[in-house]
């Protein structure tokens, strides 16, 4: 399975936000490791049919945050301190994905189901 | 000359009876998608566009040159009859690339991989068209440095001396070399174009990749073609030339050293039927399917895969 970055135009988020975030996941997912070379901005700008600013601004904030690095020879590459998750935990990740998808669960309901989860306070998700 | 363009004459009928069998013959697979059935048409009817432009620009080039007069020209012209195809072919496969279908829709899918010339370019096809054009240039720079006026060769010897030409010296050698080299630049820049070209929306990236590698491989199948017969004209020709001096022209029927000249001559005329043939029968070379992370092979391709 190829790694895949997918916009959604019409979302509220901004295009460039949601390549960052991606990449973002990709590298925490283990799916993109520290070396691996990214589309040039203009490649990638091309096959998702946004401008090339949009890209170069996610690109750009990647490397602010330390995600990837871009060098003159070999282009945008990721960088050695990219997040990487433990793989217990991106096991578990997968696996709860795979449960929540196996019941019906659209994405967006997984997120939000995770987003409050971590909403929860500390004490109460460790009972039982 | 004459044996080369009958040669030429007899080949094209056959390559393209053959190209219209394997057009007609093929069902393509289902595409994923309404964009991905899209580009596939727009690819196919490229092609078919492009090989029409191929063969029109072939038997045109041949029908006209070989009824004009014979003069000093004439043979430069004749030569450069298949790299003129070529570049029109590589002309349309860029305009082609140039007018791909843009992504629509409000979403918007791309592979987080880098693509690179190498990566759509069939390997095979890509090393003949540069084995055809090395094979061209360390020929025509050979016969150009054998050769005193650029048009023909003479070999001396005690009693006399005898020529032959037409040869591809460097009359015959410039227009050549800078056509082909014309063509080579033609056809990276369209594998440019290939693999910078914008992703197909709703297909996986392998399939898009696999589309890629079949742009990729229909161009090279033509390049190819054009650069193998130029290579097989000026081989033959030079052949020819350097093997008639060889057995002909001595005064008093010994051909003193004369046998090296005939020996290169009969065997540059094989090597140019060995690249007549050899680039004739690539253009029919299956395709190798492409393989996803070791699964099962995709297979994007439409009309003439």
């Amino acid at each position: 399975m190829s790694m895949q970055i997918e916009i959604d135009l019409a979302s509220g988020v901004p295009p460039y936000e949601q390549i960052r975030s991606q990449v973002v996941a990709h590298a925490s997912a283990g799916r993109l490791r520290a070396g691996d070379r990214l589309p040039t901005i203009r490649a990638l700008a091309v096959d998702l049919g946004v401008a090339a600013g949009t890209v170069a601004r996610a690109y750009r904030e990647l490397e602010t945050s330390g995600v990837v690095v871009t060098r003159r020879r070999t282009g945008t590459v990721v960088a050695d301190g990219a997040p990487a998750t433990d793989v217990g935990l991106g096991r578990a990740a997968a696996e709860f994905v795979a449960a929540a998808r196996a019941r019906g669960l659209t994405d967006e309901a997984v997120v939000d189901l995770v987003r409050g989860t971590l909403l929860t306070p500390l004490g109460d998700g460790r009972s039982g | 000359m004459h044996l080369v363009v009958v040669l030429a004459v007899v080949s094209l009928p056959l390559v393209i009876g053959a190209t219209l069998i394997a057009v007609l013959a093929r069902r393509p697979d289902p595409a994923p998608s309404d964009a991905a059935a899209a580009a596939r048409r727009h690819a196919g009817a490229v092609n078919v566009l492009a090989l029409i432009c191929l063969f029109a620009s072939m038997a045109v080039g041949l029908g006209v040159l070989t009824g004009s007069s014979a003069d000093g020209r004439q043979g430069i012209y004749l030569g450069l009859v298949p790299a003129a195809a070529g570049l029109a072919f590589a002309a349309v496969q860029g305009l082609g690339e140039l007018t791909w279908p843009r992504p629509s829709g409000t979403i918007r899918r791309a592979p987080l991989t880098r693509r690179t010339t190498s990566d759509v370019a069939p390997g095979r096809l890509r090393r003949a068209t540069w084995c055809w054009s090395a094979l061209t240039a360390v020929t025509l720079v050979a016969c150009g440095a054998a050769s005193d006026d650029g048009r023909g060769i003479t070999r001396t010897f005690t009693d006399g001396s005898a020529g032959a030409g037409p040869f591809p010296g460097w009359f015959y050698g410039v227009p050549l070399l800078l056509a082909t080299t014309a063509v080579l630049l033609a056809s990276e820049t369209v594998l440019g174009l290939v693999a910078r070209r914008p992703a197909v929306m709703d297909a996986a990236p392998e399939w898009d990749l696999g589309l890629r590698r079949t742009s990729s491989r229909r161009l090279l199948r033509g390049v190819q073609l054009v650069l193998g017969w130029t290579a097989a004209g000026v081989l033959f020709i030079a052949g020819a030339a350097v093997h008639s001096v060889g057995v002909g022209g001595s005064a008093n029927g010994i051909a003193t050293g004369a046998a090296g000249y005939a020996a290169v001559g009969i065997a540059s005329m094989v090597l140019g039927v060995v690249a007549w043939l050899g680039s004739t029968a690539a253009v029919f070379l299956p395709a190798r399917p492409v393989v996803a992370d070791g699964a099962a092979a995709l297979s994007p391709h439409g009309l003439l895969a």
